[in-house]
C-alpha cells in the first residue's frame, strides 16, 4: 500500500495507523494498492525513468530511485516474503500448499 | 520507455545475488553444513546445489539445448556449485544479447507436477521463472541463517540493488 502511494504521489498512510487486524482489514490494503497501481499505469504523464521517488524514511540526500525501480522493488518484495512465509508455516507443521514458482502461475504464458 | 523490469536487469540482479552468496560462503564455509530443509535439501550446501543447478537446467531449456541429469550435478565443493551459476549466467547472457532470439517461442515440459495447462510456456516465462526461483530461495536462506544466529547481511530488496536506477 505504502509503495503504491509513494509511486503515485499520494499521501502516505503512516505505519502507526495501519490496521493490526483483523485479516479482512489487512487484506484490504492489497486491493487498495492494486487500485493505486492501476491508476498510475493509466497515467500517460507518468515518467517512469525520472529519479523522483521520495521515500520519507530515507535520508533526504539519499539517491532517489525511479518509479520503475520502486515498482519492481515492491512487486518482488512481496514474492520474497511469501517464500519466507511458506517456509515458516511448513516448518511449523502447517504446509500451505503455496505454489510460489512462476512456472506454476497462469499470470504469464 | 519500459515500465517493466527487463530480462537484462533480472539477470544482473541474479548475478549480483549469486556473487554475494558465493562470497559469503567462501568466507564462512562452516555455514554450508547448517541443516536446511528448504527445497527438500538437508543442508545449506545442498540448497546452493539446488538453486544453481536449477539455474543451469533452465538455461539449457531456454536455449533449447539437451538437459543435464540432476543426479549428475556436483554435490560440491562450493566452487563447483558456483560454476553451475556462472555457466547458466553466461548462457542466459548470451540469449538476452541475441537480438533475434524469439522469447515468445514456446517450450513444452511434460512433467506430472505441472498441470496440463501449464506445460507449454514461453521462453520468456522460463527465463523469469529461473530468476525468481533463485531470489525466492535467497530470501528463505537469509531467514534461515538469521534464525540460526548467523545473519548474512544479505540485502535482498531490489531497491538496494545496483541494478536499475
Amino acid at each position: 500500500m505504502v509503495w503504491s502511494q509513494i509511486i503515485s504521489g499520494l499521501p502516505i498512510t503512516d505505519y502507526d495507523v495501519w490496521p493490526n487486524g483483523p485479516l479482512g482489514a489487512l487484506y484490504d490494503l492489497h486491493p487498495s494498492a492494486v487500485q493505486n497501481f492501476r491508476a498510475v499505469f493509466d497515467n500517460p504523464d507518468m515518467n517512469w525513468d525520472e529519479k523522483s521517488v521520495h521515500c520519507p524514511w530515507r535520508r533526504p540526500e539519499a539517491p532517489k530511485p525511479t518509479p520503475r525501480k520502486a515498482l519492481a522493488h515492491v512487486l518482488l518484495h512481496s514474492q520474497r516474503h511469501w517464500a519466507q512465509l511458506s517456509t515458516l508455516v511448513r516448518s511449523q507443521g502447517f504446509p500451505s500448499g503455496f505454489l510460489g514458482d512462476l512456472l506454476l502461475s497462469l499470470a504469464l504464458e | 520507455m519500459t515500465v517493466g523490469t527487463t530480462l537484462e536487469e533480472l539477470l544482473a540482479w541474479n548475478r549480483e545475488s549469486a556473487h554475494f552468496w558465493n562470497g559469503h560462503f567462501v568466507a564462512n564455509p562452516a555455514l554450508l553444513e547448517l541443516p536446511c530443509g528448504i527445497g527438500g535439501t538437508a543442508n545449506v550446501q545442498e540448497l546452493l546445489r539446488h538453486v544453481w543447478g536449477v539455474e543451469l537446467i533452465w538455461a539449457l531449456r531456454t536455449a533449447g539445448l539437451p538437459e543435464v541429469d540432476r543426479n549428475g550435478l556436483p554435490a560440491g565443493p562450493l566452487d563447483a556449485l558456483f560454476a553451475l551459476h556462472l555457466k547458466a549466467d553466461a548462457m542466459f547472457n548470451g540469449l538476452v544479447n541475441e537480438a533475434s532470439w524469439n522469447w515468445e517461442e514456446t517450450l513444452t515440459l511434460d512433467r506430472p507436477f505441472l498441470a496440463p495447462e501449464l506445460r507449454t510456456f514461453s521462453r520468456r516465462k522460463a527465463f523469469v521463472h529461473a530468476m525468481l526461483h533463485s531470489q525466492r530461495h535467497w530470501a528463505q536462506l537469509a531467514t534461515l541463517l538469521r534464525v540460526a544466529g548467523f545473519p548474512a547481511g544479505f540485502k535482498g530488496d531490489f531497491l538496494l540493488s545496483q541494478v536499475m536506477k
